[in-house]
């Protein structure tokens, strides 16, 4: 039973970012995926672009998780861009300022290098949203928008592009011309058939660049063997064996037994 | 993890039923993630319990049974006479009577006032506050109505043991509901008593009304049959043929007639040359004279008057030949008196000039009574032939005038036989075989309260807090249309489902706090507002509970 009112302990993806959490296992399945689908022995540089149906679909923390594993675990340099120019959240994930960042690249106020910031991993780069405050239907322009992708290209690795959902607005749809690869989030048992079937009209032009549908169950709306606790399978350390008859060598805490653990008899 | 691939088609929808057991984890696990959502309906429903117990006061019932339609045995022959038979049906039709009997503005009105309802001092405080606000009733007619209103909520008739009818009366304190079913026994006696009674009066007293009425009907009915039957009978009389056959014998008789007629004319035409060669050219003498003229008229009567009796064949019994010879005797009279006015005559004329203006003059007076008879004879047919055509009027009126005088003859009959009978159903009900409703078990005082206890309320109310549960659940999980599953996904999109992100336990849920956390804020509301209404109700507006004394308790 869950407890009433509890605090709910909010940490940025960096900071609580665990080598062997569920979410992190499974992002790592995810790019494992994709680079098994490119049917190459490696992770060829890719730029990704990451939309959804609707809103609040989980796109934006899957985005952001991909762009932080690729860099932390599989160490390639990438940048993530927050290319949804109405409600941005990349910049709250990571705990960054929102500007300057990608509306003040768009409308060239301002150099690409010196919108691109860095983060604590070395190897990730960020462009928020920016702070301008330009409507967000006139500061996207496709030309900028193709050579801020042509620069990264060169420069990184990876580039991850967390897009606004595709049934209400049009930037996504354009952006997807200049991406290598879609991924669509849905959230399990939130997300409406309906917003699915014109998710996919829309998207039907580029549907040859979608890589595949990305279940984010934060919710946990799917069956529960998807639920994280099945994926408790902590590395087990080897114990101090202690002798009875030597009591100095005991210590609080420490392991009273001789036994081995099971997974070593 | 689904390994990429292909795009896949476009799938069935992967929510079709199927045969599959019951997954009772996975039932779990659904209903797991409802949490507090399913633990609203429990709070809210146990807190209303909680202030319906709080509140409630015992309701103690008292039971009467009753019979109903125990008639005393009584021949086929007397059955009909027996009042009260049509009671006797099926157990609801029992009860839908019984009950239609007491829940009555007049039965209920008849026993508030035998216990004293409407000099109940609150019930009339009430009412004398309420007729404030209207006019056109008084505190006494308003107290009677409340305590009308008040006793229909508290009776109810439902089926007892066998074909036995069970009334209840529900009230605060046992001794009231005890005495209150009581009252309604005696009264429902009496009211049955007294309505059977003026049933078979009134019917007796219809039926004597009735009958008055019906003789007045039969005798109207009776004189306007004989008043029809007279008039035919005088108009067959006067119109004097009654037959086909003797219309023929008249249309016989009228060609022999006018044959007569015919020879008449051509011996006068005869005649009057003769006369013109014994005159030499001079005019005939006017032959005429009071008696000529009485014998003419004489002729034509006994010409008009013989011809019913010659179509009827009379002649042949003798009347007709003394017809006859009346009409010659007259012709003879006339000639002779036609002779003498001719010798009688100016300028002196010979015998056979005397002979021959006689002679003319009597086949004139012949001539004008045979066409009296002609006249006579065409009267009859077409007076015959207007009866003929207007005669299935005359059936049919006739035949209705009689289905009158029989059909007021066979309701005066009836009404005659429901009088005799009315005094014998009235003799019936007023002796003890009458039909009766027979108090089988009279009410006891009762010991324990009717209404459910604290344990019994929460119970329905957790029960009825998981059947809302199961309505969420079942909602939340097949009416919804969201994608659900792997398998939907795959078919919704089209696509691979390429990963499946698990939820991290250091980030927020998508959506704002409140958002996420609704049901619990829900709880606590309904928590609060229980608070609120208990301290209110204790505390605030704190007031007397007159029908939660300890004794009734005890």
């Amino acid at each position: 039973m869950p407890v009433l009112f509890a605090k709910q302990e909010t940490q940025d993806l960096l900071e609580g970012f665990q080598i062997d959490a569920p979410y992190v296992t499974e992002v790592r399945r995810l790019l494992q995926s994709l680079w098994r689908q490119q049917g190459t022995a490696k992770l060829e540089k890719q730029v990704y672009m990451v939309t959804s149906a609707a809103r609040e679909e989980g796109k934006s923390t899957t985005c952001a998780l991909m762009a932080v594993v690729t860099a932390r675990v599989f160490r390639r340099k990438t940048l993530l861009i927050d290319g949804d120019l109405r409600r941005p959240t990349v910049h709250s994930l990571l705990r960054l300022a929102r500007g300057p960042g990608l509306r003040e690249i768009l409308q060239g106020t301002m150099p690409i290098r010196e919108a691109t910031r860095a983060t604590a991993l070395p190897l990730l780069s960020v462009i928020t949203r920016g702070d301008s405050n330009s409507p967000a239907s006139e500061a996207y322009t496709d030309e900028a928008f193709a050579q801020l992708i042509a620069h990264s290209r060169a420069n990184y690795d990876f580039v991850f592009v967390d897009a606004a959902p595709v049934v209400p607005v049009i930037e996504p749809i354009l952006m997807a011309e200049h991406v290598d690869s879609i991924l669509v989030v849905a959230m399990a048992g939130k997300t409406p058939v309906t917003a699915v079937r014109r998710s996919m009209q829309i998207l039907a032009p580029v549907i040859p660049k979608i890589a595949g549908v990305v279940l984010n169950n934060a919710m946990n709306g799917l069956p529960y063997y998807y639920d994280y606790r099945y994926y408790g399978y902590k590395e087990r350390r080897p114990r101090t064996t202690v002798r009875p008859d030597a009591p100095a060598a005991k210590e609080e805490g420490a392991p009273t037994s001789d036994r081995e653990p099971e997974g070593e008899r | 993890m689904s390994q990429p691939g292909p795009r896949r088609p476009t799938a069935a929808p992967p929510d079709a039923p199927s045969a599959q057991p019951i997954d009772l984890q996975d039932l779990f696990w659904r209903l797991r993630r409802y949490g507090w959502v399913l633990v609203l309906p429990i709070v809210a429903c146990l807190c209303v319990a909680a202030l319906y117990a709080r509140g409630a006061v015992p309701i103690y019932q008292a039971a009467l049974v009753i019979s109903v339609d125990n008639q005393a045995d009584v021949s086929n022959a007397m059955r009909p006479y027996a009042p009260g038979g049509a009671i006797g049906g099926q157990p609801r039709e029992r009860i839908a009577l019984i009950d239609g009997k007491i829940h009555n503005h007049s039965f209920l009105k008849a026993v508030a006032e035998r216990i004293g309802m409407d000099k109940d001092p609150v019930l009339l405080a009430r009412a004398t506050a309420a007729t404030k606000l209207m006019t056109g009733i008084t505190p006494g007619e308003h107290a009677i109505r409340l305590a009308v209103a008040q006793l229909w909520t508290k009776i109810s008739v439902s089926q007892g043991r066998g074909t036995a009818i069970q009334i209840s009366v529900r009230d605060e304190s046992p001794e009231r509901a005890r005495d209150l079913a009581s009252i309604i026994g005696d009264a429902l006696l009496e009211k049955s008593l007294q309505a059977t009674l003026e049933k078979v009066q009134a019917r007796g007293e219809f039926s004597k009304d009735q009958s008055v009425v019906l003789e007045e009907r039969v005798r109207q009915a009776e004189d306007a049959l004989r008043t029809f039957q007279e008039s035919r009978l005088r108009r067959n009389i006067t119109a004097g043929l009654s037959s086909e056959a003797e219309l023929q014998q008249a249309q016989v008789y009228q060609r022999s007639t006018e044959e007569e007629i015919a020879q008449l004319r051509s011996r006068l035409l005869s005649s009057n040359e003769e006369w013109r060669g014994l005159s030499g050219g001079a005019t005939m003498p006017v032959l005429s004279s009071a008696r000529a003229d009485e014998l003419g008229n004489q002729l034509i009567r006994h010409e008009t008057g013989a011809v019913l009796i010659q179509i009827r064949g009379a002649d042949k019994t003798g009347e007709g030949a003394a017809f006859q010879g009346r009409i010659t005797a007259t012709r003879q009279a006339l000639f002779v008196e036609f002779d003498r006015l001719a010798q009688a005559a100016e300028g002196g004329l010979s015998p056979e000039a005397q002979n021959t203006a006689a002679g003319i003059a009597l086949d004139r007076a012949v001539l004008r009574s045979l066409q009296a008879r002609n006249d006579r004879l065409a009267g009859v047919i077409r007076e015959y032939v207007s009866a003929v055509q207007s005669s299935p009027r005359d059936q049919i009126e006739l035949q209705r005038l009689q289905d009158n005088v029989t059909s007021a003859r066979s309701l005066l009959t009836t009404m005659r036989n429901e009088t005799a009978t009315a005094g014998v159903s009235e003799a019936y009900a007023t002796s003890q075989m009458g039909p009766r409703i027979e108090i089988l078990e009279h009410p006891l005082l009762p010991l324990q309260p009717s209404s459910l206890g604290a344990r019994a309320t929460y119970a329905v109310a957790f029960f009825l807090a998981l059947v809302i549960d199961a309505a969420i659940v079942f909602a939340g999980e097949r009416l919804a249309a969201v994608v659900r599953t792997v398998e939907q996904a795959e078919a919704e999109y089209g696509l691979r489902v390429v990963g499946v992100v698990p939820r991290i336990d250091t980030r927020p849920r998508p959506g704002g706090y409140l958002r996420n956390h609704w049901p619990k804020f829900a709880i606590v509301a309904v928590l609060l507002v229980s608070a609120l209404f208990v301290v209110f109700d204790e505390f605030v507006f704190p007031h007397p509970n007159p029908t939660k004394p300890a004794q009734v308790q005890k």
